[in-house]
């Protein structure tokens, strides 16, 4: 299984990869939404993004519409996780087309509860 | 603009915040403090912006530690053994992004956050008087969280993509 | 996998100091269960490891240890199976034979109410699509704390973090702050009040279906079995008693027949004729 974590912030993609290679995913990491887009275009398919939404270059939001818009990546499960917590924020991103959102700051626990309740892993 | 009687009723709900960020982020436990930092030490500090959309001004929040802190901190989260200052930066800036979330939630909804500027510093001049600080110790060390009203951002705000000042900076 | 005698009396002791739960050697099963999803996240491969961890004083470890032996419910949805099964199985069924036409769930140790709001929110899913029917919730729990936070239906932003799905958060609950409250249609359909699940339910509603989970582990036999007498009191034949995922089926006697669905442990209540 693989992850793809995008996050400009070096720090969370260390605490969210080392989490999500404890559950058995390979991680690839990207700092922005351009970069993992270009990941996705290089060929990495992975089952789930966990996506930060204030970002420079391309912000989260508009890496998940523009995931959205492409059929081939229709399988990619779109998980946002960031700081943005208000309510019309959620829900702009599940119009958007995200299925989960993880507000900052989080436990390990919840990121497993997530991935679980998403028929990701199983525990 | 907040309100300054808004502000400082929400100190208790900073002091909360910090200590959950520090116990979900850092897995360690904290307390409440007033305890201030100590003076002329090595400090990391990461600054960020919120502008209200209602009437455009701006809110500062700076999350500041000691650096040894910073260091011990760093050396954990990124497994490096010697962290650089760099990996400092990197630490204080995520502290300082997910505080200022939580802090745009509860003080200025909707408002615009901007991207953090973390720097290490030797000293800081202190705060306007109508700064809220909340502080927490964790490990013989002391964190704190300032939230202040700003006249202006700094011109070297940076704003994520997406936003209407990154719009406007790069002219689209 | 399997716990070693001192890391057991260890980690018993670790949670008789922090709360009044007493877990007697024989409870081994209960506290693997819920240490081997807590090693997984931490990336330790055997408890011993895992356990060591906790010797050394890992507080965050420590802590999500404490919580999982001795918190009942502080998930939305929590282990999915029951809630899928609820919907889908357990609640056509009740009221294909209702009577009333008023479904009646009874969250039985409810905590701080996760599990009885959980079951609200698949209820409204459900009542506009079976007009002439009417639901509530009844939870209990034997702390009066957890009772009045349960009836505040209020919850930090750490607690909706928590297994609750995405658009049931922006669909049942409005945010204040940094903290959520449920709307009120949610509230309205659930009441909390204190009881004690050993002693006879005085006063309690006629139930369709009941949600034991992870409760009967932690009394010894006797106690389980007036415990489950109790809850066959007033579930009205047919209904149907949920219980925990990690919870060997007990011996019920005949009243019951064990209903396999899927990952979730149902029994249903054939009536009072036979004991």
């Amino acid at each position: 299984m693989q992850a793809l974590v995008v996050d400009d912030s070096r720090v969370m993609r260390t605490i969210l990869t080392k989490l999500l290679t404890n559950l058995n995913f390979d991680v690839v990491q990207a700092g922005d939404g351009a970069e993992a887009l270009a990941a996705l275009d290089a060929g990495a398919r992975p089952e789930v993004a966990l996506v930060d939404w204030n970002m420079p270059v391309m912000d989260g939001l508009t890496f998940i519409k523009k995931v959205r818009q492409n059929p081939e990546y229709r399988d990619v499960v779109l998980m946002m996780v960031t700081t943005e917590s208000e309510q019309n924020n959620i829900v702009r991103a599940l119009a958007a087309g995200a299925h989960e959102y993880v507000i900052k700051p989080f436990t390990d626990e919840v990121i497993a509860e997530k991935l679980e309740m998403l028929g990701l892993i199983e525990r | 603009m907040i309100d300054p009687a808004e502000l400082a009723a929400a100190q208790p709900d900073l002091e909360m915040l910090l200590v959950e960020m520090i116990a979900s982020v850092l897995g360690e436990q904290a307390e409440p403090t007033a305890e201030p930092l100590p003076a002329a030490v090595g400090l990391a500090v990461s600054r960020l912006v919120i502008q209200d959309p209602q009437d455009g001004s701006f809110l500062g929040v700076d999350v500041r530690a000691e650096g040894n802190l910073i260091t011990t901190l760093a050396a954990t989260l990124l497994g490096v053994a010697e962290p650089a200052p760099d990996d400092m930066l990197d630490v204080i800036a995520e502290l300082g992004n997910i505080a200022a979330g939580n802090v745009k939630s509860l003080l200025c909804h909707n408002g615009q956050l901007s991207l953090p500027a973390p720097q290490l510093a030797f000293e800081h001049e202190g705060d306007s008087p109508d700064a809220i600080r909340a502080g927490a110790s964790l490990l013989g060390n002391v964190m704190e969280l300032v939230v202040m009203p700003l006249h202006s951002a700094d011109a070297k705000t940076r704003w994520p993509s997406g936003s209407a000042q990154h719009s406007a900076e790069v002219g689209v | 996998m399997s716990i070693a005698t001192t890391d057991f009396a260890f980690v018993a002791d670790l949670v008789r100091q922090r709360s009044a739960i007493d877990l007697q050697p024989g409870k081994e099963y209960l506290v693997e269960s819920r240490l081997v999803p807590l090693m997984r996240i931490s990336g330790e491969s055997d408890l011993a490891a895992f356990v060591s961890r906790l010797r050394r004083g890992d507080q965050k470890l420590i802590d999500s240890v404490i919580d999982a032996l001795t918190t009942n419910e502080t998930l939305w949805f929590r282990d999915t199976a029951p809630f899928d099964v609820f919907t889908k199985q357990l609640l056509p069924d009740v009221a294909k034979t209702s009577l009333t036409k008023k479904i009646t769930v009874w969250s039985a140790a409810c905590s701080s109410g996760q599990e009885g709001y959980s079951l609200a929110m698949l209820l409204l899913d459900w009542l506009p699509r079976n007009p002439g029917f009417d639901a509530k919730i009844v939870g209990t729990d034997i702390s009066h704390k957890m009772v009045e936070r349960a009836s505040a239906g209020k919850y930090s932003q750490l607690e909706i973090n928590r297994g609750l799905r995405v658009p049931y958060l922006v669909k049942y609950f409005d945010q204040v702050g940094r903290d959520w409250v449920l709307k009120k249609e949610v509230r309205d359909l659930a009441t909390f009040k204190w009881g004690n699940l050993a002693q006879p339910p005085i006063g309690h509603p006629q139930c369709d279906i009941i949600f034991l989970r992870n409760v009967l582990i932690y009394f010894d036999p006797p106690t389980k079995k007036r415990v489950i007498e109790n809850c066959r009191s007033v579930l009205r034949p047919g209904g149907y008693l949920v219980l925990g995922g990690a919870e060997t089926a007990p011996s019920l006697g005949p009243n019951w027949k064990r209903v396999d669905v899927d990952r979730a442990v149902v029994f249903q209540h054939l009536g009072n004729g036979a004991s």
